[in-house]
């Protein structure tokens, strides 16, 4: 009886061993753990606009610069772009800059190809008399067309009255202001930029800068009519003006 | 009685003590095969009871398994629904003059900016665990999500020990292409590791139009990123593997790696048993003499 009854336990013990060893590997409980994290950021904003007003600079026909008449005072006869003493142009180009960027920025505003309207210094017939051996003589170089740099509104969008003028002179010398300024023109991240710029010309009829034989001189050769002085074009006198402008603004780093 | 009878009667006499030896030999097997399989049964079940047992539970001769990794950065650990600060609402360039700042004061980015963030896996408890570090991004414009859009950031991520998980010393990877690879690593028991997360978004990245288009978007629409980092671990099936940097325990005693056998107490229990087992035979072997 006692035999049976441990062989009875040992088969018992024996089954639950061999059981337990098949189940040890299936159910084994593993340890398992996560962990996240996140942060988010806006780009910073940019939204700088550029606009440069269509390149009218030289209209075909001009009002008067007199009240009380509205007529076309000059008009060419080939219709290409002309200038002439007495003209004035009372709106030019005019450019703008907008936006206030979160980042630094770097104003660039730059001309390129300038011409202006020259007789350079010399001696050349005098037109303005009968006599063909009447001549007359410049010291200097003479620009007839006055250019003008000015700002119609600041850098908080303020419509400035009257505009300030920031450079007046020749072409040549708005675009070393304008090299000047850009040199310097450096900004601070959420700084207003708006700003409006314009250049106006004038090429007076008369006045303390102005001479009428120089004006009648370039006026006869923008007109064709020959000439005996010698003087040849784009040498001693030029008839065109003309300049391309860039602007630019950039991020600093 | 006759000399015949009592030789009969001896040898039956004699007959009946060995049968009885023998049952008693049976029997002291039987004894030791079931002490044997019993202990054997024991311990079987109490590995597998260990399972089920609170953390740090001993058996004895099986060290309790206490596992425990946390993810933080120097704030503290992470928490769900919180933020971290990797990006920030102004950036300085090498001069110390600020370049980027945000309007609103919120965090922003722009080309240019450089971001760097710190993290760490601690691992406290007693086993070995493999855990994995993934990157997520997501860009989206005027609130809607572009999945598919290039976003110009780069990114590259680094352990404490220098070796490089994303990128390289000198390489930094796009943030599309981090986002679906995986990392995988071990740490060690009570061992910890860094991290050093860094993200660019190049000046110079070559693709000006990208940038202001990006720029533009957000003065109009909005622009924003979210960046994520998820991590994963899991019980090694090596309790003592290594990984990462070891935290020395204050008693200046090595750790005691959980699931392991202390195979001292085990040895212990086996000369118990043995001598036991001895014991018995020495007692049954003296009950069958007196026979």
């Amino acid at each position: 009886m006692r035999k049976n009854r441990f062989l009875t336990i040992a088969g018992c013990l024996m089954v639950l061993c061999l059981l337990t060893t098949c189940v040890i590997g299936t159910t084994f409980a593993k340890y398992v753990t996560s962990g996240e994290t996140q942060d988010s950021a806006r780009v910073a904003k940019w939204g700088v606009q550029l606009q440069l007003a269509a390149n009218d600079l030289f209209k075909n026909e001009y009002a008067s610069n007199t009240s009380g008449y509205t007529g076309v005072t000059v008009k060419s006869h080939d219709d290409t772009d002309v200038v002439a003493p007495g003209t004035v142009e009372g709106v030019a180009a005019r450019f703008s800059i907008t936006g206030t960027p979160e980042v630094s920025t770097h104003v660039i505003i730059s001309m390129t190809n300038v011409k202006d309207v020259v007789l350079v210094a010399g001696t050349y017939l005098d037109e303005t008399t009968a006599d063909p051996s009447d001549v007359f003589t410049l010291t200097q170089n003479y620009y007839p067309v006055v250019f003008t740099l000015r700002q119609v509104s600041g850098y908080d969008g303020v419509t400035l009255t009257p505009p300030v003028v920031l450079k007046s002179g020749t072409l040549a010398d708005i675009r070393d202001w304008l090299t000047n300024y850009s040199a310097t023109a450096y900004y601070a991240p959420n700084t207003d930029l708006d700003a409006v710029f314009e250049i106006v010309w004038t090429w007076d009829f008369a006045g303390a800068n102005t001479n009428d034989k120089a004006d009648t001189y370039l006026g006869n050769r923008a007109a064709g009519i020959a000439h005996a002085d010698g003087a040849v074009e784009n040498t001693h006198y030029v008839l065109n003006v003309g300049f391309e402008i860039d602007i630019r603004v950039e991020q600093v780093d | 009685m006759s000399e015949p009878a009592q030789n009969g009667f001896n040898k039956q006499e004699n007959g009946k003590a060995a049968n009885e030896r023998r049952h008693w030999v049976y029997i002291m097997l039987l004894v030791v095969i079931v002490f044997i399989l019993l202990l054997m049964t024991l311990g079987i079940l109490a590995l597998r009871v260990e399972n089920y047992l609170p953390e740090g539970t001993d058996i004895v001769f099986v060290v309790g398994k206490s596992p425990s990794v946390e993810f933080g950065d120097e704030k503290g650990s992470w928490k769900s629904g919180l933020d971290v600060d990797i990006f920030k609402s102004y950036y300085e360039n090498d001069q110390q003059v600020v370049t980027v700042l945000s309007k609103e004061g919120d965090s922003l980015i722009a080309p240019g900016t450089q971001m760097q963030y710190y993290f760490i896996a601690y691992n406290k408890g007693n086993i070995a665990v493999t855990y994995e570090t993934d990157i997520d991004f997501l860009f989206e414009s005027a609130g809607q999500v572009k999945n598919d859009f290039a976003f110009p950031l780069k990114v590259r991520l680094k352990t404490d020990s220098g070796k490089y998980l994303i990128g390289g010393e000198s390489e930094w990877v796009d943030i599309s292409t981090a986002k679906v690879t995986k990392h995988v690593s071990v740490l060690g028991a009570s061992s910890y590791e860094g991290f050093t997360l860094e993200l660019i978004w190049a000046f110079e990245g070559g693709d000006d139009a990208l940038d202001t288009m990006l720029g533009n978007m957000s003065a109009s629409g909005g622009a924003k990123i979210t960046l994520g980092i998820e991590t994963y671990a899991e019980e090694h099936f090596e309790p003592t593997a290594q990984g990462g940097i070891v935290v020395e325990a204050e008693d200046g005693k090595p750790v005691e790696h959980g699931g392991t056998i202390r195979y001292f107490w085990l040895m212990l229990l086996f000369i118990c048993i043995a001598i036991l087992v001895f014991f018995i035979a020495w007692l049954l072997n003296k009950r069958l003499r007196k026979w």
